[in-house]
């Protein structure tokens, strides 16, 4: 599949597409190799970059310059370089934990046992309405697909009758979220 | 109504960032005179947090799966170039000395007796089984090509015959008990579960991690589990008993101070002796640890070439759509199994760890979980 055909295929929400990618992770590997990282990082960087190159081909801010490969080299190094400044500062860094009195300290524990709960809550509520809706929600929010491109994977006539269905679906989400139950697990 | 997914379309674009700069005069007059539209702009903000994350997970998990199945491919692809490297270069190596073979035989003296008769023969090429015949009828000194001949003929088309030599060599192999062949379904993610109110044992799904589980008590001291966001009730069983789903709004709270031990079975605990393979092993016939697979009367055979100690070996067959997948168990080390090898082929050994079907194999010790109050809002 040629890089044209590639972007073609995942606007059409042809995901599976995304394993030819892993193709051009050689390159990664062998260059992590040599700054200070193993294959476990390259893996990592260069999942993240794959997720980066994806959302940007759907969000139409992807321009096909050059190759793909070329694409995912270049936000992989610019990953692994910040993730290599960041572990610096990290070590460099003086260790100051301050430690709350009882009282505070309760309430930090109980953040963090909010913070996973809320978004449980929320995945479940997702699973509810089911697809097309979740589809289409993760499309354009989590994608930041348009929504003409959106009509066509999901074979709506227009981009205003996708718009329409996408207001519909996030109305029938909303009607399964509880205010009272955001409210109390919303981390502070 | 109208008015509802008017003020959810402000919202979305909003959140999105497509506002136009009038819409955006609306929101922040909404914001401040309409509490009602206050109070969906915080829940839609949070939800949109949560398809965000919901999204990226799954994009993440799907992503490894596909590396898995990319790791996969690449693999038999390298085995399919391997092969063919062999066949293709034996027929090349095969013409080659042939080409020379005859080379240097046109070249004897013609009046040689054999030479006048065989060279019809000689010129096909193509087929292996001339060849040997030709190259036999070459004079002495080409023997050395000769015998080089006939070994990269062997490599490249050993399949039945070699077969058969094995076999004759694995007459005296041992059948493995059939205790000891094992046939297992790849989990469907049905869970069944036991419970005496201290231990909970969870069966069906070896993959589950501690991670994904977590225990809720309610005011009346029944015990919860919420596995992959959906709750589930947990009554006292000694047999097994399929979970119980709830479907009503729920909340844990800060933990308490109570723990259960979990314990996830392996894939073993659904495991029946396997009807449509039997395992053969030639203990003590080498040191190759090598095995292939064969059909006898019907039946699958897996012959086993090694030393191994039959009384400590496992052969164990998950069934899945796309075929079974099959793994040898030796004390505690494993070893994967091509499904349909008919071909010797060496004993690869395997960390237990090294992916998803493998650790459903592994014997896990249980573990404590923390249980957490819960309640049931409205």
């Amino acid at each position: 599949m040629t890089d044209h055909e590639l972007i073609v295929q995942l606007r059409n929400g042809n995901e599976n597409c995304l394993k030819q990618l892993y193709n051009h992770m050689g390159m990664v590997k062998s260059w992590i190799g040599q700054n200070n990282g193993n294959e476990e990082d390259a893996l990592d960087v260069f999942q993240e970059a794959i997720m980066v190159f994806y959302k940007n081909v759907l969000a139409d801010k992807y321009e096909p310059r050059g190759k793909i490969s070329t694409y995912l080299f270049e936000i992989c190094k610019r990953q692994w370089l910040n993730q290599l400044n960041r572990r610096k500062k990290y070590e460099n860094r003086d260790i100051t934990f301050s430690i709350s009195d009882g009282g505070q300290e309760n309430n930090t524990i109980e953040i963090t046992i909010k913070g996973p709960n809320l978004k449980q809550y929320l995945q479940s509520t997702l699973e509810k309405i089911g697809d097309p809706c979740k589809s289409i929600l993760e499309a354009t929010i989590f994608m930041g697909q348009k929504m003409e491109e959106i009509a066509e994977r999901f074979n709506y006539s227009s981009a205003r009758s996708a718009s329409q269905q996408k207001l519909r679906c996030l109305q029938k989400l909303r009607e399964e979220v509880s205010y009272d139950v955001i409210i109390r697990l919303k981390p502070e | 109504m109208k008015k509802e997914l008017r003020h959810i379309d402000l919202i979305d674009k909003y959140l999105l960032g497509h506002l136009n700069p009038e819409e955006g005069k609306e929101v922040q007059r909404l914001l401040a005179e309409d509490p009602e539209f206050s109070k969906e702009f915080e829940v839609f903000k949070q939800i949109y947090k949560g398809v965000e994350l919901q999204a990226e997970d799954k994009l993440r998990r799907k992503l490894t799966h596909l590396y898995q199945e990319y790791q996969q491919e690449q693999k038999k692809k390298a085995k399919g170039v391997y092969r063919r490297l062999i066949v293709y270069g034996g027929a090349i190596a095969a013409s080659i000395i042939v080409g020379t073979a005859l080379y240097i035989f046109t070249r004897q003296d013609p009046q040689s007796p054999i030479g006048d008769d065989t060279l019809p023969t000689t010129v096909d090429a193509d087929t292996l089984k001339n060849e040997t015949k030709d190259t036999l009828f070459l004079p002495k000194k080409n023997t050395e090509l000769v015998e080089q001949d006939k070994t990269t003929q062997k490599d490249t088309f050993k399949l039945d015959v070699d077969n058969d030599e094995v076999q004759l060599a694995f007459s005296n192999a041992k059948t493995l008990s059939t205790e000891a062949v094992l046939k297992v379904p790849y989990p469907s993610g049905m869970l069944t579960y036991t419970f005496d109110g201290k231990k909970l044992s969870l069966f069906g799904d070896p993959r589950i991690s501690g991670l994904q589980i977590k225990l809720g008590k309610n005011s009346n001291g029944l015990y919860f589990l919420e596995y992959r966001g959906n709750l589930y009730s947990l009554d006292v069983t000694r047999t097994k008993k399929e979970l119980n789903q709830i479907a009503r709004p729920y909340d844990f709270k800060t933990v308490l101070e109570e723990e259960l031990e979990i314990e996830i079975h392996s894939l073993f605990t659904n495991a029946k002796p396997s009807q449509d393979l039997i395992v053969k092993v030639a203990s003590g016939a080498s040191l190759k640890n090598e095995y292939y697979f064969t059909e006898q009367n019907g039946k699958k055979v897996l012959f086993v070439d090694s030393n191994m100690d039959i009384d400590k070996m496992k052969v164990v067959a998950i069934s899945k759509e796309e075929g079974d997948a099959y793994y040898l168990i030796h004390n505690t080390t494993l070893y994967q199994i091509e499904a349909h090898t008919a071909q010797m082929t060496p004993l690869k050994e395997l960390d237990f760890t090294a992916n998803t079907e493998t650790r459903m194999l592994m014997e896990r010790p249980s573990f404590a979980s923390k249980v957490y109050p819960l309640s049931f809002p409205e």
